[in-house]
Formats: structure tokens, C-alpha cells, sequence
């Protein structure tokens, strides 16, 4: 197991690797600069170039790249380009805050309306229910989330009057208030990942179902209420929250819309702005923390799924 | 005019006015300036008010901040939307609406130049030109206290000014550019007395330290001695809030009790800044925002005949320039110009795009509330038989080309009106539509002059800003080799004309000057402008004593809400 | 193997993929999934020979105008026929989209069988790039290939979705692959002396084709998802197409007061993903079954 544990940690590692070169390598690509998307049009050519060099983009992309990971062993990830050109995660860091809100609060939301809706699914599978529950599910999972939100602002916001239209609230604002402001999008939320709960949660409910420890608490004779509480449950939420918590790298980064929506500047708005601007240092370190959350829990997730399933572990260490 | 007037106008004349002075009232007595224009140019040259009450004896003016007709209720939070912004908020980097509608708040200037194209006294209390307008003596304010609680000088002036022009080589096209005015030229000569020499005369300097330079913010002398320290400080100026706190989403200020204009009514003001417009209207439309600094006027139409907001529109000259290249194939005949703009309907286009908040244009930069702008240029319109015929003509019945140009305010919508209106006469227009910054960008990392697609594709729109005068409009975008000449139209006659008029100092010979290039410009037609927007802002109705600057400035020392 | 068995083996499949269509057809979910993309084909391919009014030019007098019989959905702010919008709307994404996921599906189909055959290095390399790849959220990762790429033709859009489903679509095809190598009938092929390119799309490819063809409905709904979020975001198509997306991103500011316009385009959008939805789960029962 410990051996299992260290490879996938080992090749975890080089993913990251790869992820933050992959993405310098993109941002040398992207047109424009740096020094004109700061100082603008009516900059003169001069100008623009002295601020390139100022900022260290006019140099390679290999030396750029060397200079700002020589710092992350230390958790330096530089210094924003832009102005006001605060340290990298000082622009980061309430971002992440803001994000990790939203998406908390989404998961509150869809874990027990998923696992309600999977239960009701996978007990009733085959039938009508069943059908509906999945259809609808996996219909709202792909619609996107800016259609999704914008009809639950002209419904829940501008008809009904009963919900705030932007996700921000004021400087200072109580707990109440910041969850008013982020309960539309936290639905918008809901709505996409539900069918993907649900989806899981049937499928563990109709194995836990089959499965012969469930079998011979029927053959006891116990009330099917108190096996489906004792056996069939319990062996459906671990796998689903497992499997749910690969989503945290989407919850994280993958927003952008919802955030530009609700004008909430959430991670994946920030990242976007840095790739507009050029700030490659941002715009790294946004990528880099995003990726890094998707492969911690996944790496999480396969630990926990490996526990659960002695195959996987023999696989490995093969 | 009665004939105590006459007498005591007479008698200014003889003694106190300058040639300057005397010159204004010649043009004021031919009529040559109407009433607008002359308080406009008699503020300039600093004529006191008690002078200018005489000269126009039942004329009122208009305080700086507005005036205010109820007791102004006191207390409350502003909250204000406007765009984000990706620059330096230090006065000297301010480029963007965002910013310096931020910066403009805690920070103030020398001058102010209200709607009417107007300078108004502020933290400069009166001012005086020699008698070739190369030396412009400002007498300030007294007792207007910063932030900080320190008193404001000619020190603290001088230090500002000299600060922005050290740092004024970024933008190519600056409002006090290095040709007019040193460093050095800025000097202290009392207490309280400023002196601007500059290298050749200027006969609107006034206007170029108002709000409308809004990197020439006034800080204390030993942040402004200090670059790159004034948002450190926490932004010390001398405005009726100061700053509490501010990232890039939002900015909180709180009332300057001791403001020298008297106490601000509003406790707070609440600044946030939005990436996309669009959650900004809706956010004033759902009550979370009170004042919406600029809008486009199709986003405006959520408020217009709602009892519960205010439209808020002040004509300017900013216009969309449609630019042809003249060197180019289909272009290189004016007839085929000429025809595309006569396809335009304009008074339609203008109800349709801008929902009539726009005076018509006529294929020039001259904006009829430019008082150098000659009345009688007569206007171009709608002909489509006329525009088949010149198609004809020119052997370009076929005439198929693409507009490339940006999604942003009203300019795709006015592209689209464009290419609704060329199918009328059988011009088959594609458009083009790019993000913001891929419009203004390099291509491919070339050369910024000769790839960036507004300056190079065939056929462009783009959008220019406001100015006061149209001086810039024409060294950059008309004249031989302009640096944003994107029609790269050449024509030695125009530039002569352009010159005379850049030299003239009376309104006479600018007129003569407009009339003989916009005849040019209407036979030539490198650019189409359909028409001059108006800068367009909203907000609510308990909003009280505010009112919009097209410059993005977000004026509130006397704003309440009801 | 004798001709004989060959024929024999070729009628048993053809009488299960018979089987299948027959599934197919009797699933109602198929049905109706079927028919709104083909209301909506019908839509693209006729475009504004069948929409009441010019969808881009016709520039009416009515502003703004609430939905009424003239007007089924109403009109926008420059008094274009929204109806007229939304039906030519469907032109540029039923382009872009299966264009782009026939890409994808192709480039990581081929991906994928290389690095699940052959395995050792270069499967090692190209999974770490993969895995490192797919930890960006597929908007942002699209965005800064959007950007790279400089402009947004249609064609740019094609080339990026298709790059970023490609490591997804060969990541799923691997693992089928991975589950086939060990196999006699491989294991066979090569013993005779067969080339790999051979072994690999003659004899793996094959078996390996019920998931790939459920991935491939599957990337054609994200596919949709993918090109209306860029729109939206302003990295996608621009106006004045009338494309849904850029319909709501152009009015959503008069959301307000103008339902209209953003209201039916983002039914539209709904209808077109639920319908590929409704069909992917189909062919996905069906072929799992």
C-alpha cells in the first residue's frame, strides 16, 4: 500500500511539473504584451518595451520560467506584472477565499439533494422515477451554467424579487447576507452537479442492493427500511463523496462564466484576467493551484477508492 | 444694452482689459460668440465674474458642484458601479475610466470644465494669461486641507505637475506633452501663486489642468516627490472622501469632515468595479447599486421612462471613425467612399443604436458643440440612387469589403446598422468583430504600427474619446502620416488647412478653417462618422446632486439620497 | 480462418447492430432527442429561407418589442425578429460542434490506441501530459488556446474545442485499449507477424468502437457546452452572428425589461444539449447493454 501510495504521490508530482510548464509555455504564446495591455493604445512603442523589460518578460521563456520556480520551493510564487504589482498570492489568496465559499456552499447544497434523488433512483431503478430523476439529472448537467444561472435571475431575482442578482455583497456583511448574495449561484451550481451525484449514488445504491450482505439482512427479515438505512446507504455515500470531490478542481477553477454572471471574482475570473493581460505569474500560479487542488483529491479520491478495493492495490504493486 | 451698461463696458475697456479681453468682446459684440461660448472663453482668460456679469448683464452662473435646490439630506452610502481597470491607480499612470473615476474622487485638480465645455475655478481660485499666452499665473485656494491634515500650497501644486510631466513620455498623444511645457516651467512664485511658463502660446491652458488631464491630480509636495507613493499613502488628497480601503473589486471612502467645500452630505461611497457590464445594469436595475457611471445608451433604455432612475446624458464629441483605406482596392476611388456613406440613414441609425442620445455627424470630426466648428457646413444625407449611381460609375456595382472592428459600448451595433444599410444599395459588407484587446494588439508579435489590425485593415471602426477640442482628432487620425491615421489619408491641402487652424488663435479663422477642411473631407470621405454620442450614465432616483462627467470622473461632494 | 466463418461472423454482427438500431428506435428518450436535433439541422442547413424575417438585416420598426403573433419571440433593441435569430442561431454551433468532437475523436482515437498498445515510455509521457492537461478546467485551458491562436474564426473555435477533448477522448480510449492488448485474439495478430498500425486499427480499433462511440456522443454535448461558455465569455464567435450564445451575451443587460431576447435563445441552447444528451444515454444503453 505504501508503495502504491508513494507512485501515485511520485507521478502526482510530475504532473504538477508538467502542468506549470505547459502552462508558461502557453502564455509565451499568446499575443499581444505585456507593457501595451498595461499602459494601452495610446502608449508609444518606448514605453511599452520599458516595461517588458522591467518586468523581466523580455527575456526567454526558459530563463522566465527558471526564475519564477526557483521561488515556489520556498511558496514564493513572484510578483503580479500588473499594477499594482502586489505578491502573487496576495492577488490570489481572496480569490481562493471566494471560491472556496461558493464552492463549499454548493456542495452543502447538492450532496444531500444528489443523494436523495441516487437513493430514490437506484431503489426504484427501471421505472418511470428512475427514468425522470436520470434524464433530468443529466440534462441539467450539461446545460451550461450560464443559461442555467441567467434563468434563475430572471425568475428567482427580477420576476420574484427574492434574491440579489450579482454575488456581491457589502464590505463587512454578515454571514446571512454573504449566503443571500451566493444562493443563486450556488443553485446554478446545484443544478449542474446533481444529475452527476445522483448518477453515482444510483449506481452504488443498486450494487449495495444486489449484494449479498443486503441479500441475507432481507433473508433475516429485517424491515427494509432499517437495511436500507444500515447497509445499502452506507455502502453508497462513501464512493459517491469520493467520487464527487474529483469535482472540486471544476468547483474551483472552472467557473468562469458563473463568475462573470454574477460579477463574483472568484478564481477562475482571476485567471482569466491574468491570461488576458499577460501576467504570467498569475495567471501560473492560478492554473497551478487549481490543478494542484484536482490532483490532491484525486489522489485522494484513488487512496480511498484503493482501500475500498483490494484489486486496484494488487494492481499496483505488481 | 441699457446705457449704464454701455458706459461701464466702455470703461473696462479702456482701462482694465487687456488685447485679449477686448479682442473677446469684439467677437462677443459681432456676434461671433453666443452667449455659451463667450462665458466659456471669458473664464479661460480669467475675467472675474463681477466683469462678466456686467458683460452679460442677466446672465447667472453656474457654481462648480451644481446647484442645490433642497437641503441636501445627510448621511447614507453611495453605491457606485463602474468598470474595472487593469492599470496603475498613481495620478501620473491614470488611462482608464475606472481608475481614474476612483482616483478622481479623494484626489482633485486645478480647474474643472463642466458640461458645457466651460472651465470652472476649484483648487485654483482665479487665474491670468500674460499678454502672448505663454505665461499663466494661477492664484490658489485658500485653507484647503489634504487627508492628512496639512494645508495645501504652491509647493504641493508645483510638486504634483512636475511629476506628471517627468513621467509623461508613455502615451504618445499626452494633454500637456513635453513640446509645450518643461518640467521646470512650473514654478512657485508666492505662497499660493503658480506659474506655468510655456514654450509657445496656448490659448486654452486653463482646460489642460482641469479634470479633463486627470493624471493632474494635486498630492501633498512629499508623496508626489516620491513616484509610485500616492496609493501606498492611501491616496491623500484633497477630495470631499477620503480613501478607506480599495482592492480591484470594490473601493470603500468615508467622509472628509473637514472638506474645504463644506461638509460632504453622504457618509460613504461605495465603489465597485465590474469586468462585464451587463451585471452592472441589472445590479442598479435590482436596487444594489444607486449610480451607474457610464453606460452604453442601448443599456441605458432599462431606465429611461422608469420614474424610479434618472438617464443621465451629456453630449460629446466622441464618435465611432469608419475609416477606409484610401490606398486600397476597393477604396482607392473616393466614389465608392462617398457612396458607402450615403447609404447611411443617419436621424434612424442614431434612434436605433444610440436611442436618439447623439447629434448627427457628417463624415468629420467636427462636433457641432465645438464652438470652431463652422454652423453652416451642410450636413450629408441618405441617397441611395445617388450612391448606385456613383457604384456605377466607379465600376464597383458589385462592391463586397469587411469591416473590422471591436465588441465593446455601441460599435457593433452600429457595424451591424452599417451593414444593414450598404445591402440597401447592393454593398455586401462582412464584419469583422474583435475582442477589445485583439483589436488593438500586435499581430504575431510584429511591429505595433504596421500590424495592429485598427491601424491596417482595410475597412475600420473605432472609437475615439472625448476631447474639449478637436486639435487631436486631427494631428492623429487626418493628417498626412498621423500616428492613428487608419484611412492613411494624404492630402497636402487638408494638412495646410489643418495647420492654419492648429495656429489660429480667434474663432473667426478656425471657423474658415472647418468649413474649408469638412468640404474636403465630404468630396474625399477617408472616414464616415454618423454621428457624436452622448456620454450616458443612470442611476436612482433617491440619488440627489449628482451629476454625470463624460470624462468618467464620479463628482459626489454634494450628491445625497433622499 | 475460412471464408465461411468470416461471412457467418459478419451476419451475426450486422444482425446485432440490427438488434441495436431496433433498441434504438423504440427508445423514447431516442425519439424525442432525435427529432429537436433534426428540427434544429433542418433549421441550419435552410437558415433564413424559412425564418419569417432576414435574421441579421431586417432591421424593423418595432424596438424591443414583446413577443405577439407578428413577432413570436418579439424584437431586440435594433428591432431584429428574435425568432427569426433563434432559428438561424443553430447554424454556427451545429458546425462548430461535430466538427469539432469528429476531430477530437479522431486525434485522440489515434492518441489513444498508440499509447495504450505500446505502452512503456511513450504511453508514460503522453499520460503525464494528459493528466497534467486535464487538471485545467476545460474553459480556462481553452480560453488561453483561444488567445494563443490570436483570432476567432470559426475555424480557430473548431481547432481549440477539438484540442482540449482530445487528451479526454484518448484518455477513455486507452483504458479500452489496455483492456483489449492482452487478449488472444491480439496476442494472435502478432504472432502471425501483423505490422502494429495493422493490429491496431484493423483488429483492436474495432472492438474497442462501442466506447468510443459513446464518448464521442458524450464530447458532443460538452462540445455545445463548450462553444456557448466561450461565446458567452466573448472567446467564441462575435456579433452580429446570430448565434444563441452571443444573443445572450449581447442582451443579457436587458434581462430586465427584455426577456425575450435572452430568454428563448437560452432555450434554444437547453434544447439542442438535452436533446444530444437524450441520444448519447440511449446509444449508451444500448450499446452497454
Amino acid at each position: 500500500m505504501a508503495r502504491y501510495i508513494a507512485k501515485r504521490v511520485g507521478l502526482a508530482l510530475v504532473t504538477l511539473v508538467l502542468l506549470s510548464m505547459i502552462v508558461f509555455a502557453a502564455a509565451q504564446l499568446l499575443p499581444g504584451d505585456l507593457g501595451r495591455s498595461v499602459l494601452g493604445r495610446d502608449a508609444s512603442a518606448e514605453a511599452v518595451a520599458e516595461y517588458n523589460h522591467a518586468h523581466g518578460t523580455d527575456r526567454s521563456a526558459v530563463v522566465q520560467y527558471l526564475d519564477w520556480a526557483s521561488g515556489l520551493p520556498r511558496g514564493d510564487f513572484g510578483t503580479s506584472l500588473v499594477p499594482p504589482e502586489e505578491p502573487v498570492w496576495d492577488v490570489i489568496r481572496p480569490a481562493l477565499l471566494n471560491s472556496l465559499k461558493l464552492a463549499v456552499f454548493a456542495f452543502v447544497l447538492v450532496v444531500p439533494f444528489g443523494l436523495l434523488g441516487g437513493v430514490l433512483s437506484g431503489l426504484r431503478a427501471g421505472k418511470a422515477l428512475d427514468r425522470g430523476i436520470t434524464v433530468v439529472g443529466l440534462s441539467l448537467a450539461v446545460v451550461p451554467e450560464f443559461v442555467t444561472g441567467l434563468v434563475l435571475i430572471l425568475v428567482l431575482s427580477i420576476w420574484a424579487g427574492w434574491l440579489p442578482v450579482t454575488a456581491q455583497w457589502e464590505p463587512g456583511a454578515g454571514v446571512v447576507s454573504q449566503i443571500q448574495h451566493l444562493t443563486l449561484p450556488a443553485i446554478a451550481l446545484t443544478l449542474v452537479l446533481f444529475g452527476y451525484v445522483a448518477r453515482i449514488t444510483r449506481a452504488g445504491v443498486v450494487e449495495a442492493l444486489d449484494a449479498d450482505y443486503t441479500r441475507t439482512a432481507f433473508l433475516k427479515g429485517l424491515p427494509r427500511n432499517t437495511v436500507i438505512r444500515r447497509h445499502v446507504l452506507r455502502n453508497a455515500l462513501l464512493p459517491t463523496i469520493a467520487v464527487v470531490a474529483t469535482q472540486v478542481g471544476y468547483l474551483l477553477g472552472g467557473l468562469v462564466a458563473i463568475e462573470l454572471l454574477f460579477n463574483y471574482r472568484g478564481i477562475g475570473l482571476t485567471t482569466l484576467e491574468a491570461a488576458q493581460l499577460k501576467d504570467y505569474t498569475v495567471l501560473a500560479a492560478g492554473v497551478l493551484i487549481i490543478g494542484f487542488t484536482y490532483v490532491v483529491v484525486t489522489l485522494v479520491a484513488d487512496i480511498v477508492s484503493a482501500l475500498l478495493n483490494p484489486r486496484i492495490r494488487f494492481e499496483a504493486s505488481e | 444694452m441699457d446705457r449704464e451698461t454701455r458706459r461701464l463696458v466702455e470703461e473696462f475697456r479702456r482701462t482694465d482689459a487687456s488685447e485679449i479681453d477686448n479682442n473677446l468682446i469684439d467677437e462677443l459684440v459681432a456676434g461671433e460668440l453666443d452667449r455659451q461660448e463667450f462665458l466659456r472663453r471669458a473664464a479661460v482668460f480669467g475675467l472675474g465674474a463681477g466683469t462678466i456679469g456686467l458683460l452679460l448683464r442677466y446672465v447667472g452662473d453656474e457654481p462648480a458642484f451644481g446647484a442645490t435646490l433642497e437641503p441636501a439630506k445627510v448621511g447614507g452610502t453611495l453605491r457606485v458601479g463602474t468598470v474595472a481597470y487593469n492599470s496603475s491607480l498613481e495620478p501620473y499612470a491614470l488611462r482608464e475610466a475606472g481608475s481614474l473615476g476612483l482616483a478622481g474622487i479623494p484626489g482633485e485638480y486645478l480647474t474643472w470644465t463642466n458640461n458645457k465645455l466651460q472651465v470652472k475655478p476649484w483648487l485654483a481660485r482665479s487665474w491670468k494669461p500674460n499678454r502672448d499666452l505663454t505665461v499663466w499665473t494661477f492664484q490658489l485656494r485658500r485653507g484647503v486641507k489634504f487627508h492628512n491634515g496639512k494645508t495645501m500650497n504652491a509647493d504641493d501644486v508645483v510638486a504634483s505637475f512636475r511629476q506628471y510631466l517627468n513621467q509623461k513620455s508613455s502615451q504618445i498623444l499626452s494633454a500637456l506633452p513635453p513640446t509645450m511645457i518643461d518640467p521646470s516651467g512650473v514654478v512657485k512664485t508666492g505662497p499660493y501663486t503658480v506659474q506655468f511658463r510655456l514654450k509657445a502660446p496656448n490659448n486654452a491652458f486653463p482646460y489642460l489642468v482641469s479634470q479633463t488631464t486627470y493624471q493632474a491630480i494635486i498630492q501633498p509636495a512629499a508623496i508626489a516627490g516620491k513616484l509610485d507613493s500616492w496609493v501606498p499613502s492611501g491616496m491623500i488628497g484633497t477630495g470631499p472622501f477620503r480613501l478607506k480601503s480599495q482592492n480591484k473589486q470594490r473601493a470603500e471612502l468615508v467622509r472628509f469632515n473637514n472638506y474645504w467645500g463644506g461638509k460632504p452630505p453622504l457618509d460613504r461611497v461605495l465603489v465597485t468595479f465590474y469586468t462585464d457590464p451587463a451585471p452592472m445594469v441589472l445590479a442598479l436595475r435590482a436596487g444594489q447599486l444607486d449610480v451607474v457611471v457610464q453606460m452604453s445608451p442601448q443599456q441605458s433604455r432599462a431606465f429611461k421612462g422608469n420614474s424610479r432612475y434618472r438617464v443621465y446624458t451629456v453630449p460629446v464629441s466622441s464618435h465611432n471613425m469608419f475609416g477606409m483605406r484610401v490606398d486600397r482596392e476597393p477604396f482607392r476611388d473616393a466614389r465608392v467612399r462617398r457612396a458607402v456613406a450615403l447609404t447611411l440613414n443617419r436621424p434612424d441609425i442614431i434612434n436605433r443604436v444610440l436611442l436618439g442620445a447623439g447629434s448627427l455627424g457628417d463624415d468629420s470630426p467636427f462636433f457641432k458643440g465645438f464652438p470652431s466648428t463652422d454652423p453652416s457646413i451642410q450636413q450629408r444625407k441618405q441617397n441611395l440612387d445617388l450612391a448606385k449611381a456613383l457604384l456605377k460609375a466607379a465600376g464597383k456595382e458589385d462592391l463586397k469589403f469587411t469591416i473590422t472592428t471591436h465588441n465593446q459600448f455601441d460599435v457593433p451595433d452600429y457595424a451591424a446598422a452599417v451593414q444593414a444599410a450598404g445591402r440597401q444599395a447592393g454593398i455586401d459588407i462582412d464584419l469583422n468583430v474583435m475582442t477589445y484587446d485583439d483589436y488593438y494588439s500586435a499581430v504575431g508579435g510584429g511591429d505595433y504600427n504596421s500590424t495592429t489590425p485598427w491601424l491596417n485593415a482595410p475597412a475600420t471602426i473605432t472609437e475615439y474619446g472625448a476631447r474639449g477640442v478637436p486639435n487631436l482628432y486631427l494631428t492623429a487620425a487626418y493628417m498626412t502620416n498621423g500616428v492613428w491615421n487608419a484611412s492613411k489619408y494624404a492630402n497636402s491641402e487638408f494638412d495646410s488647412q489643418a495647420r492654419t487652424f492648429l495656429a489660429a488663435a480667434d474663432i473667426a479663422s478656425q471657423r474658415k478653417a472647418t468649413k474649408r477642411m469638412a468640404g474636403l473631407l465630404l468630396r474625399d470621405t477617408p472616414v464616415i462618422t454618423a454621428y457624436f454620442l452622448a456620454f450616458t450614465g443612470a442611476g436612482s432616483s433617491r440619488v440627489r446632486g449628482y451629476a454625470a462627467d463624460p470624462i468618467s470622473h464620479i463628482r459626489v461632494a454634494k450628491t445625497s439620497l433622499a | 480462418m475460412s471464408s465461411v466463418t468470416v461471412g457467418a461472423e459478419r451476419s451475426e454482427a450486422s444482425a446485432a447492430r440490427r438488434e441495436r438500431m431496433r433498441l434504438l428506435v423504440r427508445s423514447p428518450s431516442f425519439v424525442i432527442g432525435a427529432s429537436v436535433i433534426l428540427f434544429w439541422v433542418v433549421c441550419a442547413i435552410l437558415g433564413d429561407r424559412i425564418t419569417p424575417y432576414d435574421p441579421r438585416f431586417d432591421q424593423t420598426p418595432e424596438i424591443g418589442a414583446a413577443p405577439s403573433w407578428q413577432h413570436l419571440f418579439g424584437t431586440d433593441r435594433l428591432g431584429r425578429d428574435v425568432f427569426s435569430r433563434v432559428l438561424a442561431g443553430s447554424r454556427d454551433i451545429l458546425l462548430i460542434a461535430p466538427l469539432a468532437t469528429l476531430l477530437a475523436t479522431v486525434a485522440g482515437t489515434t492518441l489513444g490506441l498508440i499509447t495504450g498498445y505500446f505502452k512503456g515510455i511513450a504511453d508514460d509521457t503522453i499520460s503525464r501530459v494528459v493528466d497534467a492537461l486535464l487538471a485545467i478546467p476545460l474553459i480556462l485551458l481553452a480560453v488561453t488556446v483561444v488567445a494563443a491562436l490570436g483570432s476567432r474564426s470559426t475555424w480557430t473555435v473548431i481547432i481549440v474545442i477539438a484540442a482540449v477533448f482530445t487528451p479526454i477522448v484518448a484518455r477513455t480510449v486507452r483504458a479500452a485499449v489496455l483492456g483489449e492488448a492482452d487478449l488472444d485474439y491480439v496476442e494472435a495478430a502478432r504472432l502471425r507477424g501483423e505490422r502494429s498500425p495493422y493490429v491496431m486499427f484493423s483488429e483492436v480499433l474495432p472492438n474497442v468502437m462501442p466506447p468510443i462511440l459513446v464518448e464521442a456522443t458524450i464530447r458532443l454535448g460538452y462540445a455545445i457546452f463548450a462553444v456557448a461558455t466561450l461565446s458567452f465569455i466573448g472567446f467564441g464567435l462575435q456579433p452580429p452572428s446570430p448565434d444563441w450564445a452571443v444573443q445572450i451575451a449581447d442582451n443579457y443587460q436587458d434581462l430586465a425589461f427584455e426577456w425575450w431576447t435572452v430568454l428563448f435563445p437560452a432555450m434554444a441552447i437547453a434544447s439542442l444539449v438535452v436533446a444530444v444528451n437524450l441520444v448519447s444515454d440511449s446509444v449508451q444503453q444500448v450499446l452497454e447493454r
